[in-house]
């Protein structure tokens, strides 16, 4: 029987998780290796967002899981199958989020906290993705910026780099 | 529209921007002042390793799984008949393209036309950096001259050599090492001192080296003074030997003819002193012809290694080891291709752009301002 934790949400929805996939968050490792998670742990995440992050984690500990089992024979085609499908599964997954925006972003912040390295690595990418190709104000926009730059110091930028600012 | 706040922190940002292709990296410099300072403060130092092959340049991405994803990078211009890297250095490369030479960075996409021939491509070679001037320099060396050209002033200054050398390169394709604004190769001295050399200041006793023995070439950019590096005792007479940047010093690879390597690093340039990094075991598995020659150590104290047949140094490379000193392991990575490859250079990207760059594709050179 596997262990279960039960985690709650920010806004009071209670998930139960196997120890194995919540594991991954070193944050929660570290409040169940303290003796800190007895009962409910309470995390700052909305139910929204929890729902994502335990998608991601149980899609990564199914990873691992299989790979424990794998014995060398045909062991590179396997990889290869497995890893079509991993693509598959991570493009459903990106896509979703970059349709909601908001939900990303909460899904960055939860990711920091909850210490998550692989997530955090994989989000940070799908931004990167997102925004590659945008032009300052674009960005400014996206992530609330206030543009600090003086006009003078803006155009000195521009000039100094001519070729990134092309099309 | 309603739009949520989002206070992202800061390191998520970095993150997130060490992530982006360079023209973006670059453009997102004018967003905000902070951004500014994250694109300015980005260091790259993940080592990356190319492949150059007679007709193509490929990067190297060591996967998880064991396996190498090649991507082919575009030169800039029409490539010349046998393609040859013959200096790298802060990720920019120099490659002769007949008459004229190119110096570029392959992450970028931005170049400029150097007036070096392809020629001197047959010589000893190398790309440094002039922290004095600001200025990159590219430098060959004969048996008994140097030839310094300066990219900035787009000048050329010959210094002869105060003693003849030759030399003692293990592979074919190999250059003068860059480390913190001097250039290193592998030589072998001859111990024939010419007398004093006007325009030229070196500092070294000769007396101190015996006739004909190998050590290591040293040129300061910044002073355009030569000197001679001792080896490690413990090498030899003549070793089989090259050198690696390690961190900002000068690391030896010592080849022995068992098959076993020893890693030194130079302590202390002024006193010469030499202590040793790891050794690494001959891999079991290995064909008696083919030896393992360290390309880069990274952040965990692990050496990659590429694999090569001797007495055929243009044999191509195919697979790479990651010598893990803690457990003595080595974990293999494969190239599936067919595609032959003569060198293998380090070199970390960055989004350096020396002087007045062109974009791409723009074949015109540009006055120096």
């Amino acid at each position: 029987m596997a262990i279960m934790y039960a985690l709650k949400s920010s806004d009071n929805e209670i998930f139960e998780v196997e120890q194995k996939v919540i594991e991954q968050s070193e944050t929660i490792k570290k409040m169940i290796e303290d003796g800190a998670a007895t009962g409910e742990i309470p995390l700052q995440v909305s139910s929204k967002t929890l729902a994502k992050v335990l998608e991601w984690c149980k899609q990564r500990q199914h990873k691992t899981v299989e790979n424990e089992n794998d014995d060398n024979k045909g062991k590179r085609k396997k990889e290869r199958d497995e890893d079509d499908d991993i693509k598959e599964w991570e493009n459903k997954f990106s896509d979703e989020l970059k349709a909601d925006k908001d939900v990303l972003f909460d899904l960055l912040l939860a990711s920091n906290y909850l210490d998550l390295p692989a997530l955090l690595s994989f989000l940070c990418q799908l931004v990167a993705d997102m925004v590659a190709g945008k032009m300052p104000e674009e960005i400014r926009r996206m992530f609330n910026i206030e543009n600090d730059f003086t006009p003078e110091e803006e155009k000195a930028i521009t000039a100094e780099h001519g070729w990134a600012f092309q099309p | 529209m309603k739009q949520k706040k989002h206070r992202i922190p800061n390191d998520i940002i970095f993150g997130m921007l060490s992530k982006l292709p360079a023209k973006s990296l670059v453009r997102f410099k004018s967003v905000c002042k902070l951004w500014r300072s994250f694109v300015t403060d980005l260091r790259y130092d993940s080592h990356v390793i190319i492949f150059s092959s007679s007709s193509s340049i490929q990067s190297v991405f060591f996967q998880e799984s064991g396996s190498i994803k090649l991507v082919p990078l575009e030169l800039p211009v029409k490539s010349p008949l046998f393609l040859k890297v013959v200096g790298a250095c802060d990720g920019l490369l120099c490659v002769p393209i007949s008459s004229q030479s190119i110096l570029w960075n392959p992450w970028t996409g931005r170049y400029k036309i150097l007036p070096i021939p392809e020629t001197w491509s047959f010589e000893q070679f190398g790309l440094g950096y002039d922290r004095s001037t600001n200025d990159y320099k590219t430098v060959r060396v004969k048996l008994q001259d140097i030839q310094i050209y300066s990219v900035n002033n787009n000048s050329l200054k010959t210094l002869p050599l105060p003693w003849l050398i030759d030399f003692e390169s293990v592979h074919w394709g190999t250059f003068g090492i860059s480390i913190n604004g001097a250039l290193h190769w592998p030589i072998v001295f001859f111990g024939n001192v010419k007398t004093t050399i006007k325009s030229f200041t070196w500092e070294f006793t000769p007396a101190t080296l015996e006739k004909q023995c190998s050590c290591i070439l040293r040129l300061d950019l910044t002073h355009q003074q030569c000197r001679l590096i001792h080896l490690p005792d413990d090498l030899g007479h003549q070793p089989k030997f090259e050198l690696l940047d390690f961190d900002g010093r000068i690391c030896v690879v010592h080849y022995h003819d068992e098959g076993h390597i020893d890693m030194w690093i130079m302590e202390n340039l002024e006193e010469q002193d030499w202590s040793k990094l790891m050794s690494i075991p001959r891999l079991e598995e290995l064909h008696s012809d083919d030896y393992l020659s360290p390309d880069f150590i990274n952040k965990n104290g692990e050496v990659m290694m590429n694999i090569r047949r001797k007495y055929r140094n243009r044999q191509r490379t195919n697979w790479f080891c990651l010598y893990k000193p803690k457990k003595k392991t080595f974990k293999r990575y494969e190239i599936e291709t067919s595609k032959r490859f003569y060198q293998v250079i380090t070199y970390a990207k960055s989004l350096i752009s020396p002087g007045q760059l062109l974009p791409r594709h723009e074949e015109r050179l540009v006055e120096a301002s």
